[in-house]
């Protein structure tokens, strides 16, 4: 019973994504699978959009860069600052979330958009990204530092003679190890799915993936922005299903 | 080899108002090994921590070395060693590397610190578990991982707190054994954290009776035994039996006697297996709560009468 009912769920959520990736496959969607299948249109979204796929990547890779250089150390700070102020904080980093991708955009144009050439170039892009994940970065390395008694661990470095850099590098990082697993997960999947906040910032110069896909939507034949999906799908979910392996070991 | 430590005038507040030590003066000779007793809550982890350097007094108090002001210099520049509540080992590394690890940091070269940590595992009976991740120990192994941690920098003062808490009472006193003859062969200064009277007595050459944020007492076991300095001290170290007034001795002081002066009914009687323990309800004037005496070979039933003598010798007295 409840096995049919799973079922009946993962066809639901997953069951148009396929379908979608099928009709990328198809000469013709409207005549059906009988008008042959082909591969065409994969090629010729290569040929088109090949270098969103490049660009998504790229991004989510300094994206994550950046939110681990800047979101391990906040929190660790965060962490152990004992005021009220760095709870109220603890408390807003919810926030980013409940405000709209748009309204983040709209900000960021009117703050950087006249700033010379800044506004076509991919750092832009990256600017939106990093505030938009940062705070995942922070919230999943926070949960880690208050569990596994870390500050104890600590003191008992120190006990043994670590100086600062010594404990953090040694002690503090390999045992939330599963923590920033966690977060950079988050924010790889985030920064290559973000739509919202990326339609407004992109340009024809700096378009992502999922804005590429939008846009084979909205101008080409709907087999060709199939196809797209397809290429979506198979560049990235088994990277991502690997990830998630990966951080489940190391996490423990 | 080890220090003098000495606690000038400490106190100890937090935020929020509490008090965890009043103003207080300990010293701790070189060499010595020092329980800290009390119940809980009466500041003995607060006390550790200030020696440590895990925590700072409160303004006018001072930590001295060997004399040397050290009140300043946060833990991980004092070169003390130092046994957590939970011991506290690093999950991420594995049993050498746990105890190398004070080492490491010290920056001691590869050979040197490998020998140094197989010398450990042999002191604290681990060989052949340098190679074991830590969440595979039992209770007992923990627990010696973490003296060879802190002992492996061979520091001069060595800190416990409540080394044996979490283990069951038979491995406590085995281990209370091992550890009080290697303390004997190190003779660094050693002070711990305990609640347990027993090991404070069995372990300590000195033991510090705390109570709310106060030292009631400091002396060795045996004088702190037989000349507490309060009732609640004479308490807290053994059984205090109530003769009237302030008067008060320990269970061995009473003996059997028919030609005896005090008398008492027997309550029950608990058979410890080299002795008994029987609970008496006194008959003499002014005498409260109940006696404890244990005796060797058969004893009165329950219900039956006492005849009693006293050592006056052993008459304590004890004000509140
Ligand atoms: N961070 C803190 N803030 C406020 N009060 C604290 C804090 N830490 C400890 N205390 C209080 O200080 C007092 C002494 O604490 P301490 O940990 O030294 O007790 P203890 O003798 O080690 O007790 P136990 O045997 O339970 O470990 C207690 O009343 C405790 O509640
Ligand atoms: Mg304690």
């Amino acid at each position: 019973m409840s096995a049919v009912l799973t079922a009946i769920v993962a066809l639901f959520l997953i069951g148009p994504v396929l379908l979608s990736a099928l009709a990328g496959v198809t000469a013709n969607w409207f005549l059906g699978a009988s008008a042959g299948l082909t591969l065409a249109w994969v090629v010729k979204v290569w040929d088109l959009y090949a270098h969103t796929i490049g660009l998504s990547l790229w991004l989510a890779l300094c994206c994550l860069v950046c939110t681990l250089l800047l979101g391990v150390p906040a929190a660790y700070a965060l962490a152990r600052t004992p005021s009220r102020l760095a709870r109220l904080l603890e408390e807003l980093l919810t926030l980013p979330v409940a405000v709209p991708g748009i309204a983040t955009a709209l900000g960021l144009i009117l703050v950087w958009g006249a700033v010379g050439d800044f506004r076509i170039h991919w750092t832009f892009l990256l600017i939106g990204h990093v505030l938009f994940t940062l705070p995942f970065m922070l919230r999943a390395v926070l949960a880690a530092l208050r569990g596994a008694e870390l500050e104890v661990l600590e003191e008992a470095a120190r006990a043994c003679g670590a100086n600062f850099r010594q404990r953090f590098l040694g002690v503090v990082l390999p045992n939330i190890r599963g923590g920033i697993l966690a977060g950079a997960l988050m924010v790889t999947a985030l920064s290559i799915g973000e739509f919202n906040m990326t339609l407004l910032l992109s340009t024809p110069h700096t378009m992502t993936l999922p804005v590429g896909l939008a846009d084979s939507y909205a101008s080409m034949r709907l087999e060709v922005g199939s196809a797209f999906t397809l290429v979506f799908l198979v560049l990235l979910v088994p990277p991502l299903v690997a990830m998630q392996a990966l951080s489940e070991r190391l996490g423990r | 080899m080890s220090l003098t430590a000495l606690l000038q005038n400490c106190a100890r507040s937090f935020p929020d108002g509490t008090r965890a030590l009043h103003p207080t003066t300990l010293e701790f000779a070189a060499g010595s090994v020092t329980a800290l007793l009390g119940p809980s809550g009466c500041g003995k982890t607060t006390t550790l921590r200030l020696l440590a350097g895990l925590a700072m007094p409160d303004a006018g108090g001072r930590v001295l070395f060997d004399g040397t002001d050290v009140t300043g210099l946060p833990v991980e520049q004092r070169g003390i060693g130092m046994v957590f509540q939970n011991y506290a080992l690093f999950p991420n590394r594995d049993v050498a590397g746990n105890i190398g690890y004070g080492l490491e940091v010290r920056g001691v070269p590869k050979a040197e610190r490998t020998a140094r940590v197989a010398e450990m595992l042999r002191l604290t009976r681990l060989e052949g578990l340098g190679h074991r991740r830590v969440d595979q120990l039992s209770g007992g192994q923990r627990q010696r991982v973490a003296l060879a941690r802190a002992l492996a920098p061979a520091p001069r003062l060595l800190l416990l707190d409540e080394p044996f808490g979490a283990l069951d009472a038979r491995l406590r006193e085995a281990l209370r054994a091992e550890l009080a003859a290697l303390l004997a062969t190190l003779r660094i200064t050693t002070i711990f954290v305990t609640h347990d009277q027993a090991e404070a007595m069995a372990l300590g050459d000195q033991v510090v009776v705390m109570q709310s944020g106060r030292v009631l007492q400091q002396g060795s076991p045996r004088a702190v035994y037989q000349q507490p300095a309060n009732r609640f001290v004479g308490q807290f170290v053994g059984t205090l039996n109530h003769l009237g007034g302030d008067r008060f001795c320990r269970p061995e002081a009473l003996r059997p006697d028919p030609a005896g002066t005090l008398g008492g009914v027997v309550l029950v009687s608990f058979f410890e297996g080299g002795h008994t323990r029987l609970h008496l309800r006194p008959e003499v004037p002014g005498a409260e709560g109940e006696w404890v005496l244990n005796l060797g070979g058969t004893v009165p039933a329950a219900g039956s009468r006492m005849t009693l003598a006293l050592d006056s010798a052993a008459v304590l007295h004890l004000p509140a």
